[in-house]
């Protein structure tokens, strides 16, 4: 089996879990209809983690601030998130983290926008496995991780890919990417 | 039993043969070419790829295309396996073209082996997957049509089998089996024997002065190519004189 992909994907639907879990447990204050945009609540160097049933450690997000923004009722809330962190912690010994300058989530969207230095890294093993673009964009109603407008890099192995767009089916647990132009390169010496 | 050959001289020689060997020294003079340098990795693109997580397989499609060094494998699909592992196997299909600095070859299915990187062999198939040598001079290009032709990247051997058809540039051969170096230039036709005869085609050289004086120890004979015209086709124009081989079966 590969767990390297499954970890991706495990890592990836961890996110989605994880925004889910974050979205469901914040109480969203009511809109006035009268009521013009104002700040809802917002966290500062915020640490949320989410654990297992045992206890361990799932999902973690960090973040230095979280903020979440009320419009008029046709525009709902958004949430925005700078310097964004979420470790995953498999059950096994892999773990991945996620990074992003900026998060958003637009109003009345379950769609999380990544951006600035994205980067999903492997932090077990040899490391060697990484996805790295400017944007990427995860739906949490279809459970789809989307590049949007920027190139992706890759590495998984010793194979190094850049991709000019990715989506992954977290549910299917299936990859497409499209023109991709990649390369197998020797083990590098350790 | 004995090969016979005639040529249109008149000159005919008895080759005796080990088996169904006949093998054939195509250009005496042009020394064995040196092993294409591989740089240890290779490239690889296609339009679209798509994988299971689960399984360390990719399918590429569209303009697929992997290269190493002077070596290349194009297609319009392509899987491949233990995809991350040093030693990957890969399928193409879908007209297919295999180049390297020394060979060229087309066919609607192909398999590679990467082994730590670096591709080792190449076995095509098709009807027919198609072997041309490259770098030779226009008038003996060697060719070869076969069902199945084996490439082995490091040795430079192409082993082509199942309805075989192969020239050297002037003389034609058919059989089962034909392995041909493409670094020393040297062909064997039905080694180890075969139930089918070799049949073949072999033209006097224009130059009567260059007409082999054939036949080394256990049937061994040695051919100066001269051109050919026909792009690998039978002339029927040109079937004198012959060469005739009714060895069966290994039979001697």
């Amino acid at each position: 089996m590969n767990w390297r992909w499954v970890s991706l994907a495990a890592a990836l639907a961890a996110i989605v879990i994880g925004y889910g879990a974050f979205m469901d447990n914040g109480s969203v204050p009511t809109a006035n209809h009268e009521m013009p945009e104002q700040p809802g609540y917002y966290l500062k160097d915020a640490v949320v983690l989410r654990t297992r049933e045992d206890g361990s450690p799932g999902i973690e997000l960090i973040a230095r601030r979280i903020d979440q923004r009320l419009s008029h009722p046709e525009r709902g809330e958004a949430i925005t998130m700078e310097t964004v962190r979420v470790n995953y912690f498999g059950k096994d010994d892999w773990q991945w983290a996620l990074t992003a300058n900026t998060g958003l989530v637009p109003p009345n969207s379950r769609i999380v926008e990544l951006e600035g230095d994205v980067e999903l890294r492997s932090l077990a093993g040899d490391g060697n496995a990484f996805l790295r673009t400017n944007e990427l964009a995860i739906d949490t109603e279809k459970n789809i991780a989307y590049s949007t407008r920027s190139p992706v890099q890759m590495r998984f192995g010793q194979h190094s890919m850049t991709v000019k767009s990715l989506r992954a089916d977290l549910t299917s647990e299936k990859l497409r990417l499209e023109t991709v132009n990649g390369r197998f390169d020797p083990q590098p010496p350790r | 039993m004995a090969d016979l050959i005639r040529n249109r001289r008149g000159k005919r020689r008895a080759i005796g043969a080990l088996g169904t060997v006949l093998l054939l020294v195509a250009t005496a003079g042009s020394g064995a070419a040196k092993a294409p340098p591989l740089d240890g990795g290779f490239a690889w693109s296609a339009d679209v790829v798509s994988s299971d997580f689960r399984n360390d397989t990719l399918d590429l499609s569209g303009n697929v295309r992997a290269a190493q060094g002077p070596m290349s494998i194009e297609a319009q699909s392509a899987r491949a396996r233990n995809f991350r592992a040093p030693n990957s196997h890969w399928t193409f299909e879908q007209a297919v073209r295999i180049r390297s600095a020394e060979a060229d070859l087309q066919s609607n299915i192909a398999t590679a082996d990467f082994l730590n990187g670096e591709l080792s062999d190449v076995r095509i198939e098709g009807s027919p997957a198609r072997f041309e040598q490259i770098g030779t001079e226009n008038n003996r290009q060697v060719r070869g049509r076969a069902g199945v032709i084996e490439y082995d990247i490091n040795t430079g051997v192409v082993k082509l089998t199942n309805q075989v058809w192969f020239s050297n540039g002037k003389d034609e051969f058919r059989g089962d089996v034909v392995i041909y170096n493409v670094r020393d230039e040297r062909v064997q036709i039905n080694p180890g024997g075969s139930s089918n005869r070799v049949r073949g085609i072999i033209r006097p050289n224009q130059d009567k002065s260059q007409t082999n004086s054939g036949g080394g120890a256990g049937g061994t004979a040695a051919l100066e190519p001269t051109y050919n015209e026909n792009d690998g086709q039978p002339d029927s124009e040109r079937v004198q004189p012959k060469l005739a081989t009714d060895s069966h079966g290994g039979g001697a």
